[in-house]
């Protein structure tokens, strides 16, 4: 196990701990930051997915970990947290990976926005997900809504990380085709990652589309189908092989 | 030895109404005079209660209660520690009409504060009601007594808290302008919400009720232009058919709450299923307050433990508060003794000599001064500095 390795399985634990002990988010996050970094120095900046995953697990982390004094949201909390630590587990596996370094343009531009892509979609989801049971709690078992977060506050949220998380995912998305398109002479292949990303930023168009008349279970389920595509495209397909650099040619 | 304390009382589980009429007494006249009376007792006398607290006999207390109207088997006496667990459980909500109401603190309190404007309270009465507020804060902070809307007005207002979070600067609409109207009105007044529009057929009323909140009244014709302003929205006007239709609500990305508290309803509850309208009535206020008095009703075994850890602490400190009686007594007796003895040891002897010794001395300084503190500021050194006191 190398240096970098190390360094990202305890800032998992350190996750896993701070759960239930605070001070364990920001030590965790600093460390996958600290991951990421020593392995950019090492490999090169962005050269494989794992360090897309740390970063953007670490910047999660700390957002989980700014919402601590907001007790109503602890299920979010909770949430970025786990996330955090999933993505942990998928930079320590796609680690060893030898990557090599981009173009500096690309990285910056398509990987940029697709890191802030992530984060903001996994907030807003997050929020939109409990701003959903919110507004089921409300219409079916108000009782039981009023310990939970306002519903306007996670609208608020929700719309406000939704739409910042859209409009990086379209221009990481496009950047993305465009730079497939020079390098590999098209802007979409039959490949997973390249398919699950579509789709799944067809399904958030969607749902921005009919945002005013889903309510409930059903616009619960559109929106998570969309991120779980997106999810899946970045810790999920590198496993399938790619044409994508980011593939681990498992 | 027994805790000398009693309690003679009567309250809504033991006396109707009428009789929690007769028997409750007035702070301005008829308090004071039964404390006059009573000597050392504290009186608690709500709209649910008249008891008596007092130490020694509670025979003068029940002759009392009996004068005013009051049949026996109205009252209940209590007697030793059952007084302090009587006095604790009441303070905690747990013997209110609506458990765990919080006004009843108030009122202990304010007990506790006559009784001592009148001079009658001591130290085994007050101890007991300051242990019975701090139990009465402490049940409420560290247990789900207090917690929760019991009422519908404060289900309403917790709900609407649910879908917004914070109500500062929001509209209320307000359909009618009856008693309940105006209730709901204070309750979201309080949490800050900003332009108040009241509804009613008739326009005059309206306009008294908009006035009391700074508000704006409008005529039934305009109800379609109020709710396109509305955040919140409350219905309470005697109709006999929906005032509301989904078709008056507009589009709208932000919700919009309703409270339809009249009967016949006021609002068609199709307009329940709009996408952002969050709609309820008289029943759902009912549920929300029946489950949390389910809740608080889960929590009186934590408040009963609390009682029992305060009656230890009060009967720790009536150990100690009757070792301190005895040696009191037993000091005042032995001084007793020898100042009969040994006149010339009463302490009250030394400071008459104290005063005679030190007579001349004040009168030399006085005599020294008098010239300075009159005259122009000491060119030199000054006099006073200089000045020494005769030896005594």
């Amino acid at each position: 196990m190398t240096a970098v390795s190390l360094l990202a399985l305890v800032g998992v634990l350190l996750l896993a701990v701070g759960l239930f002990w605070p001070r364990g988010l920001f030590l965790g996050a600093f460390l996958y930051l600290g991951a990421a970094l020593a392995d950019a120095f090492a490999k090169g900046f962005f050269s494989g997915p794992a360090q897309p995953a740390l970063v953007l697990g670490g910047l999660l982390a700390l957002r989980g970990e700014s919402l601590l004094l907001r007790p109503r949201l602890t299920p979010l909390r909770r949430y970025l947290v786990l996330l955090a630590m999933l993505l942990g587990l998928f930079a320590l596996k796609a680690l060893p990976h030898p990557g090599g370094s981009l173009p500096l343009l690309l990285t910056l531009v398509h990987a940029g926005a697709f890191l802030v892509a992530y984060l903001a979609l996994a907030v807003g989801v997050g929020a939109g997900v409990m701003c959903a049971m919110q507004d089921l709690r409300l219409r079916s078992v108000p009782e039981k809504a009023l310990l939970s977060a306002p519903l306007w506050s996670l609208r608020r949220l929700e719309q406000g990380y939704l739409r910042v998380g859209y409009l990086a995912a379209t221009l990481g998305l496009t950047s993305g085709m465009a730079w497939a398109w020079g390098y590999f002479g098209s802007p979409l292949a039959l490949d997973p990652k390249e398919i699950s990303v579509l789709l799944g930023w067809l399904g958030l168009t969607l749902y921005f589309l009919l945002e005013e008349r889903l309510q409930g279970y059903p616009r619960m389920a559109l929106l998570l189908l969309a991120y779980a595509l997106l999810l899946f495209a970045f810790i999920g397909a590198p496993f399938l092989g790619s044409r994508h650099p980011s593939g681990l040619g498992f | 030895m027994a805790l000398p304390l009693y309690l003679v009382g009567l309250s809504h589980k033991t006396a109707p109404v009428e009789v929690r009429e007769r028997a409750a007494l007035d702070p301005a006249v008829a308090l004071p005079a039964a404390l006059s009376t009573l000597g050392r007792a504290v009186v608690l006398s709500t709209c649910n209660r008249t008891e008596i607290y007092g130490v020694g006999s509670p025979k003068e207390a029940k002759a009392l209660l009996l004068a005013r109207g009051v049949e026996a088997h109205h009252l209940y006496q209590k007697e030793g520690i059952e007084v302090l667990r009587h006095l604790f459980r009441v303070a905690a909500g747990l013997d209110s009409l609506v458990m765990g109401e919080a006004q009843i603190l108030g009122q202990v309190r304010e007990a506790l504060f006559l009784a001592r404007k009148y001079g009658a309270t001591e130290s085994l009465l007050e101890k007991a009601f300051q242990s019975a507020i701090a139990l009465g804060k402490r049940a409420r902070s560290e247990t789900g007594i207090g917690a929760g809307a019991v009422s519908v007005a404060y289900a309403a207002l917790d709900l609407a808290l649910a879908v917004y979070g914070d109500l500062t600067g929001l509209a209320v609409a307000v359909l009618g302008a009856g008693e309940m109207a105006e209730l709901f009105l204070t309750h979201l007044k309080a949490h800050g919400v900003g332009r108040v529009l009241v509804v009613n057929r008739t326009v005059d009323k309206a306009r008294v009720l908009a006035e009391r909140f700074a508000g704006e009244a409008y005529g039934l014709e305009a109800l379609p232009q109020v709710l396109r302003q509305a955040d919140l929205v409350v219905a309470s006007a005697a109709s006999p058919h929906y005032l509301v239709h989904p078709e008056d609500l507009p589009r709208r990305s932000k919700p919009l709450f309703l409270i339809d508290i009249a009967l016949p309803r006021n609002i068609d509850p199709r307009v329940g299923r709009l996408p952002q309208a969050y709609l309820y009535n008289l029943d759902d206020l009912r549920r929300v307050v029946e489950k949390n008095l389910k809740a608080r009703q889960g929590e009186v075994p934590k408040v009963e433990a609390l009682i029992e850890g305060a009656i230890g602490d009060y009967l720790e400190w009536y150990a100690g508060h009757r070792v301190r009686e005895a040696i009191r007594a037993l000091k005042g007796l032995a001084y007793k003794e020898v100042v009969r003895e040994y006149p010339e040891a009463d302490p009250l002897t030394w400071h008459k000599e104290a005063g005679r010794r030190a007579h001349p001395w004040i009168l030399a300084v006085k005599a020294r001064t008098k010239d300075f503190l009159q005259g122009p500021p000491c060119p030199g050194e000054c006099p006073l500095l200089a000045f020494r006191p005769p030896r005594l």
